[in-house]
């Protein structure tokens, strides 16, 4: 099945939303109590939750070997009747329900056609609540900007297998290896995302390139759905959350320099998700005092820490400047919950450096080049250009500080909308002159992303406040959802819907026909020979990798059979990827780095290709799997596979 | 408690009242019966001590025998038992229940014999792919964990109505257990292949190998446990043995693939059973008295008052194959599939299974005698004091407990014994050339230790369903499991494949250690739970 065909993705992608909808709905629904409010409260809640125990959890395993899908089910099922023992969770009385269905069956009270008409019933329950939901415009609303941000993201990845950006393939290597219960392989490094990735991977049964293409997106998406949670809890607005999410969702190439890496799937981008919640549920466990948003605030920064480094400064600071106004403005009622949340975020530094320690406990160095990236220095004084978006920015800041001067006459300061202003103000003055005063590349390159995650939040709460003029509730709700609905189909037209496609770093052609083999043989059947980038990530784990340098220089194109080196066993099914045109994106950057690495696979790959013809010579001949202009991959079988196993 | 509250409150007329209720019903033999009668009247701890401010029901049925004012019989019932039979009947009756005890060997036995000699039984054979080897243990495994609550249920009604001469009901209730049994084994099956549709794990050929034999052995164990409950135990070991020749037939002569050749035997087996079966019901009936039966109890109700056994026998076949389950899940350097069948390792526990043949056998004798005992004193009239049929009952269960683990010792030599003789002397050319590798010896080892604590368990458990306790041991066996599962999955990623046999060692050695506790319990009370399980 080619890849970017329909029925391909929606076998995938069914194992995908499966495996994420039992992970990150409905297990932490049995796990996690039900708190009074929203649906869509409880679902951010618990799924900030759930991400902090499958990181946690895997950290364990991984550490302990014992990470696998046995291992995580019975962790899953031991965490369930602990609590079911403490009382939590919502399915206390699910074996109670198991018993009574049993005996009403027994009794007859149950027939197969009153359990068929159950079912439709409550299928049918199901969609009429999903439906009447849908009858409120806003929510309609929303849905179609997260198609459409969810769109112009994955876009990409259901047509192009090969991953995007260069991270992608040291992404999928390190996924594969927290599967593989190997931790810090290449060095130290949060490995949150990963083993999130890794876990989704267990229960999707997918290919895991599929889980790298897909996750990317959805971070997106998530991180979306954040921005629109954060604005229309503080504003109580849905339209103005509407806004926020249509401009990071619709609108994000034209903030961020960096707008790529949303279809590509890095760390940083899914720690962005949890930024807009955790500040979110700070701000609220300060102001009401519950015990969960205090959690689930430690949870969404310790989910952070333990992802992203960068990330974790974002929130930090943010955490900082609400704890500074509460401490300001409320020290006498809240004291006490500020102890709590300086413990807590304490706590999270604790858990964020834990694996740092545990890295070096075992011997481990830093990731190098993240760790080189991270101390580089620039040698000029940098200021970024002031650009039409930070005007707007600008504009909408000014009405946040207009709207805060005119609430402390009335005395009716909110302290959300202080720390909009704030944190808007600060993140740019700290990204205008960070650069410039630390010298620092990571800050210069990265830190942008602070003052551009905010500015559609900035956008939402700006739009709220300017309609605050108008008194009736009703009237205001219809004006600001009018004009939201008008700003989404503006940015529509606008942007057409352009999906973001980053560059790449193989051809897809070499991925898609990894694919087809991939689906012809079990794991350990077949080897790979390639010398593309990334062709060890791709194939750990489901087929053995020889780097083309390493086949040309061990293996004698003369001898009449291919062994493998140490165990002298003889390799069943050998495929040898040779580029006859060696693959480079246009869009890739030729850095010195890339240009290095190109130039010494053009020289392998001719070195592969005078090892056919010689093998050609003394064989007389090769079988080909696959040909184009670009690429061939030729097959040699050498053996029934059932060899291997004899002995096992 | 003080003295003095409890004797305030004897004051009371609602305490009188009490003492002339029971009364009125039966003169107690002594305080346990007194509780025994509270509890069925909806009394409890809490209800006595908030009534009458009394510990507990037990203190308040001692103060309720003492003012009633009731005197003692002292008969030992272990005493008066012995005297009822004399020794040669005693031996006759013990080496029958020894037979039966053992009678389940005799299909294994058989098994074990065609292997050795031609190769092939039923349902397995000695050249079979990793592939074919892997997909049959996954139907076997999967067959056992499904059958496992149905047998259990179907022997516990079935022999209570068999035994008061109730046929036609216990036939009835049979037949609506299989129909259950059948309804649950499809589910489970369709679960298989929903959840290796979603996992992709095993390839279409792997897939129907596996349901296949799941489906025919389902119905094997079905049919087995119910000769077993009409006490035809030899029709099943003839039908075996029947299977195993068709097998040798269609595969030696007909030269029919061996899947093919053990799939026709299992289903002609599989048939022939259900008539065998069919047929014998119609003798019983026929030779059960007319006007006899009772109706068949509300199936709910059944349901409810069966559901630990349920349970019982889903988590004890499920206990046994952990160790395997874990051992073959462990990754290799060769790992094609999720979970991977290791020959070394199922031949270690092979061998090692045989050795509860002779404690099986011990343990149906000492179990018979205990509960004959226990049903004679029940007879005899007046129990002793407590303490006095506690002094005979510990030390009788101690001796029997002594004796089971001695037969598995004994039993472990003579098998490791005659494994060695039979590799030294190689009778009929018979090698075992197989067995005498690190992996095989060592799950050997540890497989025997395992099973000899299981005898222990196994030991305490029937004479814990004797008396209608099985709450307790469901709970024990829950924990066990886990301990099983835990410590396998740990050793088997941590060390090798084969080293989650240590699991199935700490679970049976944690099951006999909390069923023995739960044992000696019950025999400090025996008079109570002997009137309560009446």
């Amino acid at each position: 099945m080619p890849y970017a065909s329909i029925p391909n993705h929606l076998n995938a992608m069914a194992h995908y939303l499966s495996s994420f909808i039992f992970l990150f709905i409905i297990f932490p629904r049995l796990i996690f109590r039900y708190r009074e409010g929203r649906a869509f409260d409880n679902l951010v809640r618990n799924f900030i939750k759930a991400v902090l125990l499958y990181i946690v959890c895997g950290y364990l395993l991984v550490v302990t070997k014992l990470y696998e899908f046995i291992a995580l089910v019975l962790f899953m099922v031991t965490l369930k009747i602990l609590l079911m023992k403490k009382g939590g969770g919502n399915t206390v009385g699910l074996f109670h329900k198991i018993n009574c269905f049993m005996l009403d069956f027994a009794d007859g009270g149950i027939t197969l056609k009153t359990l068929v008409k159950r079912f439709l019933s409550a299928f049918k329950s199901w969609l009429h609540n999903i439906l009447s939901s849908l009858r409120d415009p806003a929510n309609l609303l929303l849905l179609l900007v997260c198609l459409c941000s969810l769109y112009i993201r994955i876009y990409g990845a259901l047509i192009h297998p090969a991953p995007s950006m260069s991270d992608s393939s040291v992404v999928l290597a390190w996924m594969k290896y927290i599967e593989n219960r190997m931790i810090f392989h290449d060095g130290i490094y949060p490995q949150g995302f990963h083993i999130y990735l890794a876990t989704l991977r267990k229960f999707s049964a997918i290919n895991p390139l599929y889980v790298l293409n897909y996750s990317g997106p959805v971070s997106g998406l998530l991180t979306t759905l954040g921005i629109y949670y954060f604005t229309s809890r503080i504003t109580e607005s849905k339209a103005s959350g509407i806004v926020a999410a249509t401009v990071f969702g619709l609108l994000w190439p034209l903030i961020s320099d960096n707008y790529v890496r949303q279809a590509a799937t890095n760390s940083q981008e899914f720690a962005f998700a949890f930024i807009m919640p955790t500040f979110y549920y700070y701000i609220k466990y300060l102001s009401e005092g519950k015990r969960d948003d205090l959690f689930t605030a430690f949870a969404g920064i310790t989910v952070i820490g333990l992802v992203h480094s960068i990330a974790l400064a974002f929130c930090g600071a943010g955490a900082v400047i609400i704890v500074l106004i509460f401490f300001v403005t409320d020290l006498k009622r809240c004291w006490k919950r500020l102890l709590n949340v300086v413990f807590s975020g304490l706590l999270c530094i604790f858990l964020s450096f834990l694996p740092l320690g545990l890295g070096l406990l075992f011997g481990k160095g830093l990731h190098a080049s993240s760790s080189e990236y991270l101390l580089s220095k620039i040698y000029d004084n940098f200021y970024p250009p002031i650009r039409i978006v930070d005007i707007a920015a600008f504009a909408a800041l000014g009405v946040a500080f207009l709207f805060l001067i005119g609430a402390s006459i009335r005395k009716k300061l909110k302290k959300s909308y202080i720390f909009v202003f704030l944190y808007g103000a600060a993140s740019f003055l700290f990204i205008y002159y960070g650069p410039a005063l630390t010298k620092s590349q990571v800050i210069t390159n990265r830190f942008g992303d602070m003052w551009n995650l905010f500015i559609p939040v900035l956008a939402g709460v700006s739009f709220h406040i300017l309609f605050l003029l108008i008194r009736k509730t009703g009237v205001r709700s219809c004006v600001q959802l009018g004009l939201s609905g008008i700003l989404f189909a503006l940015s529509v037209y606008y942007t057409k819907l352009t999906p973001i496609v980053p560059y790449k770093v193989q051809s897809d052609t070499a991925v898609e026909q990894y694919l087809r083999i991939d689906g012809s043989f079990r794991p350990t059947e077949w080897h790979l020979v390639s010398g593309f980038v990334g062709g060890y990530a791709l194939s750990y784990g489901t087929a053995y990798h020889i780097e083309s340098s390493d086949f040309v220089a061990n293996y004698d194109p003369a001898n009449a059979e291919i062994r493998d080196l140490s165990s002298n066993v003889l390799l069943p099914n050998i495929f040898i990827f040779y580029e006859k045109n060696v693959f480079i994106d246009e869009a890739d950057s030729m850095t010195d780095l890339v240009r290095g690495q190109y130039e010494a696979r053009l020289r392998d790959s001719a070195d592969l290709g005078e090892w056919i013809e010689k093998y050609k010579e003394a064989h007389g001949g090769l079988d080909v799997y696959y040909e184009d202009a670009d690429l061939v991959v030729y097959y040699i079988k050498q053996g029934d596979t059932k060899n291997l196993f004899k002995n096992q | 408690m003080s003295a003095d509250v409890i004797a305030f409150n004897q004051n009371t007329d609602k305490f009188r009242d009490l003492v002339e209720e029971i009364r009125a019903v039966r003169t107690p033999e002594d305080a346990f019966e007194v509780s025994a009668y509270l509890e069925s009247t909806g009394w409890d701890d809490d209800k006595a001590s908030t009534t009458f401010g009394t510990k507990d029901l037990f203190e308040l049925s001692e103060q309720l025998l003492k003012s009633m004012g009731v005197r003692h019989v002292s008969v030992s019932p272990f005493v008066e038992a012995d005297r009822e039979s004399g020794v040669l009947g005693k031996w006759k009756k013990a080496l029958r229940n020894f037979l039966r005890g053992i009678i389940f060997a005799f299909p294994m036995a058989i098994s074990v014999a065609a292997m050795l000699t031609v190769r092939l039984s039923l349902w397995s054979y000695d050249e079979l792919s990793v592939e074919v080897a892997t997909s049959i243990a996954i139907g076997t495994i999967l067959s056992f964990m499904a059958v496992g609550g149905f047998t259990q249920i179907i022997a516990r009604r079935g022999y209570a109505y068999i035994d008061q001469g109730y046929f036609r009901v216990a036939k009835r209730t049979t037949l609506y257990f299989l129909y259950l049994g059948v309804i649950f084994c499809a589910l489970i099956c369709l679960l298989f292949i929903g959840i290796n549709l979603y996992f992709s794990q095993l390839p279409f050929n792997m897939l129907v190998v596996s349901v296949l034999y799941y489906f025919f052995l389902c119905v094997i164990w079905m049919s087995v446990t119910v000769m077993y409950l009409l006490r035809k135990e030899f029709a099943f070991t003839a039908l075996l043995t029947f299977g195993i020749l068709l097998v040798y037939a269609l595969f030696y002569y007909a030269r029919l693939s061996i899947i093919v050749s053990q799939v026709i035997s299992l289903s002609i087996v599989s048939a022939v059973t259900w008539i065998v079966l069919a047929f014998f019901f119609r003798l019983g009936e026929s030779k059960s008295e007319k006007g006899m039966d009772v109706f068949m109890q509300r199936k709910s109700v059944m349901l409810y008052t069966l559901k630990p056994y349920f349970i019982y026998g889903f988590l004890y076949f499920t206990f046994l194959f952990t160790d395997r389950i874990m051992a073959w899940s462990s990754n290799g350097v060769y790992m094609p599939y999720i979970f991977w069948f290791r020959g070394q390792y199922e031949l270690g526990l092979d061998f090692a299974i045989l050795i509860l043949i002779l404690p099986m056998g011990v343990c149906e004798v000492l179990v018979s005698d205990l509960m004959e005992k226990i049903d004679r004193a029940m007879k005899c009239g007046w129990l002793e004091q407590t303490k006095l049929t506690k002094s005979k009952s510990v030390p009788y269960y101690a001796k029997s407990l002594a004796l089971i683990f001695l037969s598995s010792v004994f039993s472990t030599a003579g098998i490791t014994a005659a494994i060695y003789m039979i590799q030294r002397s190689k009778p009929f050319g018979l090698s075992l050339d197989m067995f005498f590798n690190q992996t095989t010896m060592f799950v050997y080892l540890f497989g025997s230790i395992s099973y000899c604590f299981l005898c222990v368990s196994l030991t305490n458990i029937v004479i814990q369903f004797s008396l209608s306790k099985p709450d307790r041991v469901v709970k024990n066996l829950w924990l066990s499991l886990l301990a099983n599962f835990i410590v396998g999955f740990v050793c088997s990623r941590w060390f090798s494949y084969y080293w989650s046999v240590i699991g199935l060692l700490a679970g049976t050695v944690l099951l006999s250690v909390l069923t023995t506790m739960d044992m000696l319990k019950i025999m400090n009370k025996v008079d109570y739970y002997i009137y309560a399980a009446a």
